[in-house]
């Protein structure tokens, strides 16, 4: 357990680099930023309509994935690249307790940033339209869309060279294009798995953004559930990329 | 086993072992075994030393043939490494951790019961106290050796692996990690060491085992690879204003073994005794009326020298 904390401990230290950190902090911020600017003086409910409108596609369908892919990416990539993960593999460690601690530590910090913009987004929406209640459902979605993405990405970031680049080509073209036109694949995002968590919790209208998760039931359980055996998916893959890949 | 590929009380066994990567082959059917004391892995740059570390600490699957560490497949028994430690040739470490910090990683990750402690004995013993609190960023090449070093020292390893280990450290510190690994060595542990400095691996191992181009070339004590290397004939390039005539001549001397003619000034010859040909060429020359130039050796590298062993072989 010490060693699986360790692991955890200098992964999250190597993730948070001074430049990156402001880097990201910006884009999770920018929706609550953009609120601000763009209600003005409409009436309550039409603003935190659109606020539930920015977070569903601002924060939760761009900050989101951007955040989660290039934290997640670095979890295993940048060790690869740094040649610090033999460094890591020439231990007596089950590649199981590595795998799980990196992708423990890369969605504490996804979400580290990522809650910090869930938050001032849901603070940014009581302040224009006296509407608290997005607190939490933005919190909890951000924890279960971060996870989701987190599944997919760090065992990505150690088998592909471009790993960021081809997961923004991802994250662009399947989640924000077509899993939106073609509603009935809308399944397949985790995008679109964290909407319904969000469109169950949330308290105001959010308008047409409701049509982008199709036939899906909105419900935070289904969410929660289909990440956790994401989760779990990701947590023998990466193990398995661990115990059978070269490490070069 | 008796021959010299083999160690006695082998704690590492190499078996039939290739690794080629996609149309590379980088090692090829290698065996032989490693026991406690110092093995230098000695090999011209590219002859698959890093790649042979690597296979023999699991970070590689072989693509043939099989390695153990104490009689198990490092792969599939992770735990071994309680006993086994690597120091890698590419600057392994976390330029965000102090050197302390990043032997008290090390030294949880390894299990040890109280790493701070560890780490501070491990810092120690590689004369790295005064800049163990610093970032490791801001370390030298050789003071970034000495962190690995100690990291790897840190859960008192039974096998110490270590991949070119003395690349830019300055005469002092190599002198001491020199004699660091000999005192582990005579401890009983096994240590290996790799290297394309001859003169590195003489000072600090017993046995060498030598690779080029991914075969295994020659192994045993230095003593018999020092002999060995002393049946190579070497190449000399040889200038003069009539090469034709001077190569003629040269041929009479009991030093030279082979004359070839390049060109009217240039010729190379072959010697198995370079100092008596130096002192030769300029009597010879001046004997026949031939104005002589000069020489040099062309190929004096520990290259050249492996790829005798190999065809020698």
């Amino acid at each position: 357990m010490t060693a699986v904390l360790a692991i955890g401990r200098v992964t999250v230290r190597g993730l948070l680099p001074g430049r990156r950190i402001i880097g990201l902090g910006l884009v999770a911020i920018v929706p609550a930023l953009i609120l601000f600017l763009a209600t003005g003086s409409q009436t309550d409910a039409r603003a935190a309509e659109q606020a539930a409108n920015l977070a569903t596609t601002l924060l939760l369908g761009i900050s989101m994935p951007v955040i989660a892919l290039i934290l997640s990416t670095s979890a295993l990539g940048d060790e690869k690249d740094q040649d610090t993960l033999s460094f890591l593999a020439v231990r007596p460690i089950q590649r199981v307790a590595i795998a799980g601690a990196k992708l423990v530590a890369a969605w504490f910090v996804v979400f580290e940033l990522l809650g910090f913009g869930a938050l001032l987004m849901g603070v940014a929406t009581g302040l224009v339209a006296n509407e608290w209640g997005l607190i939490i459902p933005l919190l909890v979605a951000s924890a279960i869309g971060a996870l989701g993405y987190v599944a997919i990405f760090v065992p990505f970031g150690f088998v592909a060279k471009r790993a960021t680049l081809i997961g923004l080509i991802y994250v662009f073209l399947w989640e924000l294009s077509i899993t939106s036109g073609l509603t009935g694949l809308a399944p397949s995002s985790i995008w679109k798995i964290t909407l319904t968590a969000f469109f169950d919790m949330a308290p105001v209208d959010v308008g047409e953004v409701v049509t982008l998760i199709g036939d899906m039931a909105p419900g935070v359980g289904g969410a929660v559930a289909k990440m956790g055996i994401l989760a779990l998916l990701s947590l023998g893959v990466t193990t398995a990329l661990l115990r059978y890949r070269d490490i070069t | 086993m008796t021959t010299p590929e083999f160690a006695a009380d082998a704690t590492i066994e190499v078996t039939s072992l290739s690794k080629w990567f996609g149309q590379k082959v980088a090692v090829s059917d290698i065996s032989c075994s490693f026991g406690p004391g110092v093995t230098g892995l000695l090999g011209p740059n590219g002859a698959g030393k890093t790649t042979l570390l690597r296979v023999l600490t699991g970070l590689l699957r072989p693509s043939e043939g099989a390695i153990t560490l104490f009689g198990v497949d490092p792969r599939r028994s992770p735990s071994v490494y309680r006993r086994v430690a690597l120091v890698p040739e590419e600057d392994a470490v976390y330029p965000f951790l102090t050197g302390a910090q990043l032997a008290a990683y090390s030294a949880q990750l390894a299990g040890v019961a109280r790493p701070k402690r560890a780490a501070a004995r491990a810092m120690e013993a590689v004369n790295l106290v005064e800049s163990a609190h610093r970032p490791i960023a801001g370390y030298s090449k050789g003071m970034r050796q000495r962190a690995k070093v100690a990291a790897a020292l840190v859960g008192d390893p039974e096998i110490l692996i270590l991949d070119e280990p003395l690349n830019g450290t300055d005469p002092v510190q190599r002198a001491h990690l020199i004699e660091l690994f000999r005192s582990y060595g005579a401890a009983g542990r096994t240590i290996v060491i790799s290297s394309h400095v001859l003169a590195e691996v003489e000072r600090v191992a017993d046995r060498v085992i030598a690779v080029v181009d991914g075969k295994l070339a020659a192994a045993g004590d230095i003593g018999a690879i020092r002999n060995a290397m002393s049946d190579i004939p070497f190449r000399v390039k040889v200038r003069a204003d009539n090469a034709r005539r001077l190569g003629g001549a040269l041929l009479n001397e009991a030093a030279v073994h082979s004359v070839s003619v390049e060109n009217d000034t240039v010729l190379h010859v072959e010697t198995r005794d370079l100092s008596t040909l130096g002192h030769a060429l300029p009597r010879v020359a001046k004997g026949i009326d031939v104005g002589f130039i000069g020489f040099e050796p062309e190929d004096e590298s520990l290259e050249s020298v492996f790829r005798y062993l190999v065809h020698r072989r």
